[in-house]
């Protein structure tokens, strides 16, 4: 029991006794104490992933760095959380951390230091010191590192960790002695070339970067270690150059021209410009396909010229080079033939004086077949006509594949059943002279014994020369056509014009005989001191006439005028004439268009009496018409008595045919022209003819004249009488309207009367 | 002190020799001295680890065990009474710890205050007894529920801390 009392006693010891860490923190405690600072904030510290130990940024940082150096300079990210037991976004945010502020690169997520790059250029000096040229691309596979990283590690280290004078061109690192290596094997290579070659294909021949070869050529060219230029990228050696000049140069002096497509076998680029350098700018003509000398062009010129002054012509053949194409002698003859033209054959030139010889030889059988066409009835056309042939004949063209298809002989014949059913006046025109025809002319003409169908005719010559006339000729004959036909139109209209002219003389004649009774009137009136009502009487009756037989004989007047100034009314905007629809001078207006055509003088007189007329001055009208009538060329007598007494009679005449008892006594008699007609022909009777129109204030007119102013002789009361009834009965005709009819009927037979005891 | 490291501390301690029970007299006796000795070495280490938690004693004949025991949750000091009694049958019975103030206040408890240790500590003694004794039941039954209890209670404001 002692020993339980011991042990008792022991145990209150212990329990009491304060231990051996005492004074020292527990695991627990420290555990608890740091995640209370943390969470204050007070201290910042990193986890490792056991959770065993704290690690401070700064520790972690040095721990990175120290594993850099283990690893040697290069060190993935990736391996840093196995070998340090941090997480590895811990380790990342760190890593940036430390490239920041530490000269380290990180790269593709590795750490890369400087002690590593220093291997790299250690390695780098050794294999160029091997072999003198070294690709970048190579060493980016060797240490797996971005091009533009070890470019810039190479170009920061260059002068203290490489050889010296070693430089970095492109991507390739190479030392000074290969590089004046490189440049004596192009200068080799280019002073061997005889022809352009180009830069690339020596490039992966003789396995030289491109871009150095380029460098390095022009380089050369510059100190004038090699002779030739770039050009497009062809390395062009001096020598080649001179060849081509050599080559151009000898032959042109021997044949005074030089084909472009001689130099285009050369290699020239640009013939033209080439020319213009070697030979000379202005020493010769460019043509389409060769460079001509200048005194090879005067040499043809002179023969042209002499041509010309001949009337002949002249084969080309014989002068100009056998390779020279159509273009080229087109071109040529452009330069040389002012007054001469190229056969289509290219190959004949023909002067302008001998084309004219040719055209006048067609002149009179042109006429003749001209004039057959006119009597067939063929007219030349309006423009309208040309426009709308056109349009068809071109549509036609494109119908038929087009070409010159219609010029040739044998297409002309196959056609000619078709053109027969829709010959146009174009077509006959055309067809109206055929190269056949020409042929036959020229072979048998006495002017052009060349063409004689004999053995020593040049027929290709011939052949041309017919198919070049065809066309002037064609234009020539209508030419002709359209003056022949003007020629026998003219003889038709001067006739239809003689017409005119008579009535308008007669017209005019008609006038004056009113214009001399109205005279008359007045005398009459002033005798019997009646002037004021003279004034009132005629004042209507001039202006009537003024509107009506003046108007109308202004009218042909000015018509026959215009046949004689040769104005052609069908191409004025004219009045169209009802019956015949033809152009023609209806009222002022159309006076007015026809005679500006006139000549100044005579547009003048014109438009006078037109003024005259609107203003309705019959007698300044008269007087000036009679004083300019001469000066119109019309061919117009003026009134003397035998004119008046014929026309007096004419007159009297006419208005007795109207007035006769079996028009009094139709059923269907018309009281008022009736009346009318009597009344006038009474007037005529007396000496002072009006020619008044059935109108109510002509009818009172012609009664007031006739009885208040004795004009008529003999005149008893009863007749004065019927006069006034008559007058009355006018009026009654005038107001009564025709739906009337039993008061029409009621005054019919009365009136009837009436103008059966006015004609007694 | 957690679960996992049960095995840790019961290796710690040497084990029981003697084999009696409290009606087994001078056998008793020894084995008495042997829990002390083991106690004492428990509380010794407990000391130098700066991990001392409890403090016990008994009557004479070493049947009834009281003291305190205490648990740090938080900064914050909890402590409560602590009683036992050593079984007749001890030690195939294991001691069953009481801390009476926490009766009614968790259902991990028997009437009476007597901590439920079924699950952990009851398969670990029958497994080593007779060789576990007092030492070993402080450290691998009331430790570990105190470790596992008293923040639950001390978050739902069961217990309070001691002043």
């Amino acid at each position: 029991m002692q020993a339980i009392l011991e042990l008792q006693r022991q145990l209150k010891a212990v329990q009491q006794s304060k231990g051996a860490q005492a004074n020292k923190l527990n695991e627990r405690n420290v555990v608890d104490i740091i995640r209370k600072l943390l969470e204050d904030n007070k201290i910042k510290l990193i986890y490792t992933q056991d959770g065993k130990e704290y690690l401070t940024n700064e520790q972690l940082e040095k721990e990175i760095k120290e594993l850099l150096q283990e690893s040697g300079g290069r060190l993935s990210v990736l391996e840093i959380p196995s070998h340090l037991g941090v997480n590895i976004d811990v380790v990342e945010r760190s890593v940036d951390q430390i490239v920041k502020k530490n000269k380290l690169n990180l790269i593709n997520g590795q750490l890369i230091s400087e002690i590593y790059i220093d291997l790299i250029m250690e390695e780098v000096y050794e294999m160029l010191s091997d072999k003198g040229l070294l690709v970048l691309q190579e060493l980016t596979t060797k240490y797996n590192l971005p091009l533009d990283f070890i470019k810039e590690s190479i170009q920061h280290r260059m002068e203290y960790s490489l050889p010296q004078g070693c430089q970095l061109q492109g991507n390739s690192l190479m030392t000074k002695t290969f590089a004046e290596r490189q440049v004596c094997k192009v200068r080799g290579i280019l002073r061997g070339v005889t022809r352009p070659v180009a830069l690339s294909a020596i490039a992966t021949q003789f396995k030289v970067e491109e871009q150095k070869l380029k460098n390095i050529t022009d380089q050369l060219i510059k100190e004038s270690q090699i002779k030739g230029k770039i050009q497009q990228g062809l390395f062009i050696p001096q020598a080649f150059t001179q060849m081509q000049e050599g080559a151009c140069r000898a032959f042109y002096q021997q044949n005074r021209y030089i084909e472009y497509q001689m130099l285009s076998k050369l290699q020239v680029q640009k013939p033209r410009e080439f020319i213009e350098q070697v030979i000379g700018k202005d020493k010769g003509n460019f043509l389409a396909n060769f460079y001509i000398s200048k005194d090879f062009v005067q040499q043809i010129e002179g023969q042209v010229q002499e041509i010309v002054e001949n009337g002949s012509y002249l084969d080309l053949s014989h002068i100009v080079p056998s390779p020279f194409r159509d273009q080229d002698i087109q071109d040529l003859v452009n330069i040389v033939g002012d007054q001469c033209r190229l056969l289509s054959s290219n190959q004949h030139i023909v002067s302008e004086k001998f084309i004219q010889k040719c055209l006048e030889e067609f002149k009179v059988s042109s006429e003749q077949i001209a004039i057959k066409n006119i009597k067939k009835g063929i007219k030349p056309q309006t423009e309208e006509q040309k426009k709308t042939q056109q349009v068809q004949s071109t549509n036609k063209k494109g119908k038929g594949g087009g070409g010159k298809g219609g010029k040739k002989k044998g297409r002309q014949q196959d056609d000619n059943d078709e053109e027969v059913k829709e010959i146009t006046v174009e077509d006959q025109l055309q067809i109206n002279i055929t190269e056949d025809m020409i042929k036959e002319t020229l072979s048998s003409s006495s002017n052009f014994v060349e063409f004689k169908d004999t053995p020593n005719r040049d027929d290709y010559l011939f052949d041309t020369l017919a198919e070049f006339l065809h066309i002037p000729l064609n234009k020539q004959y209508q030419m002709i056509f359209i003056e022949v036909f003007a020629r026998q139109s003219t003889k038709q209209n001067a006739s239809v014009n003689k017409n005119l002219e008579q009535e308008v003389e007669e017209n005019f004649q008609t006038l004056q005989f009113m214009f001399k009774q109205l005279e008359l009137l007045r005398k009459i009136m002033t005798q019997n001191d009646k002037e004021k009502e003279f004034d009132v009487i005629s004042a209507p009756v001039k202006a009537h006439w003024c509107k009506t037989d003046a108007q109308v004989m202004l009218n042909k007047l000015t018509m026959v005028q215009a046949f004689y100034n040769n104005v052609d009314l069908n191409n004025l905007a004219l009045s169209k004439d009802p019956k015949t629809q033809q152009n023609t001078v209806l009222n002022a207006n159309d006076r007015k268009t026809v005679a500006k055509q006139f000549q100044k003088h005579v547009t003048a007189i014109f438009e006078q009496a037109g003024l005259y007329l609107s203003n309705k001055n019959f007698d300044d009208f008269m007087t000036h018409l009679s004083d300019n009538i001469k000066n119109l060329g019309a061919r117009i007598k003026q009134t003397d008595k035998k004119i008046e007494k014929k026309i007096k009679d004419q007159l009297s005449k006419e208005l007795k045919d109207q007035i006769t008892v079996d028009k009094i006594e139709s059923p269907l008699f018309d009281f008022r022209s009736l009346l009318i007609i009597i009344l006038n022909n009474r007037l005529l009777e007396s000496g002072v003819y009006l020619n008044l129109p059935n109108e109510e204030w002509a009818c009172k007119i012609m009664t007031n004249l006739l009885i208040n102013h004795g004009i008529e002789s003999n005149m008893d009361e009863k007749k004065k009488d019927d006069l006034v009834q008559a007058t009355q009965y006018y009026s009654l005709h005038c107001w009564t309207k025709s739906e009337d009819k039993e008061k029409i009927t009621e005054i019919k037979e009365q009136s009837q009367n009436l103008l059966l005891e006015l004609i007694k | 002190m957690e679960f996992s490291n049960l095995s840790d501390s019961l290796e710690k301690l040497p084990f029981i020799k003697t084999v009696a029970g409290p009606l087994d007299g001078d056998q008793w006796i020894e084995r008495l001295k042997e829990e002390y000795t083991v106690l004492i070495q428990y509380i010794q280490a407990n000391k130098d680890d700066d991990h001392d938690w409890f403090e016990i004693e008994s009557n004479e004949d070493g049947t009834k065990w009281t003291g305190k025991c205490w648990y740090i949750h938080n900064f914050i000091k909890y402590e409560f009474d602590l009683q036992f009694e050593i079984p007749a049958t001890y030690p195939s019975t294991p001691i069953e710890m009481e801390l009476p103030e926490l009766d009614g206040k968790t259902h991990k408890m028997y009437r009476g205050g007597k901590i439920c240790l079924d699950i952990h500590f009851a398969p670990l003694w029958q497994k080593y007894q007779p060789k576990l004794g007092i030492a070993h039941a402080l450290s691998a039954a009331l430790g570990p529920w105190l470790a596992a209890e008293i923040p639950v209670l001390a978050e739902q404001g069961v217990v309070k801390p001691s002043s």
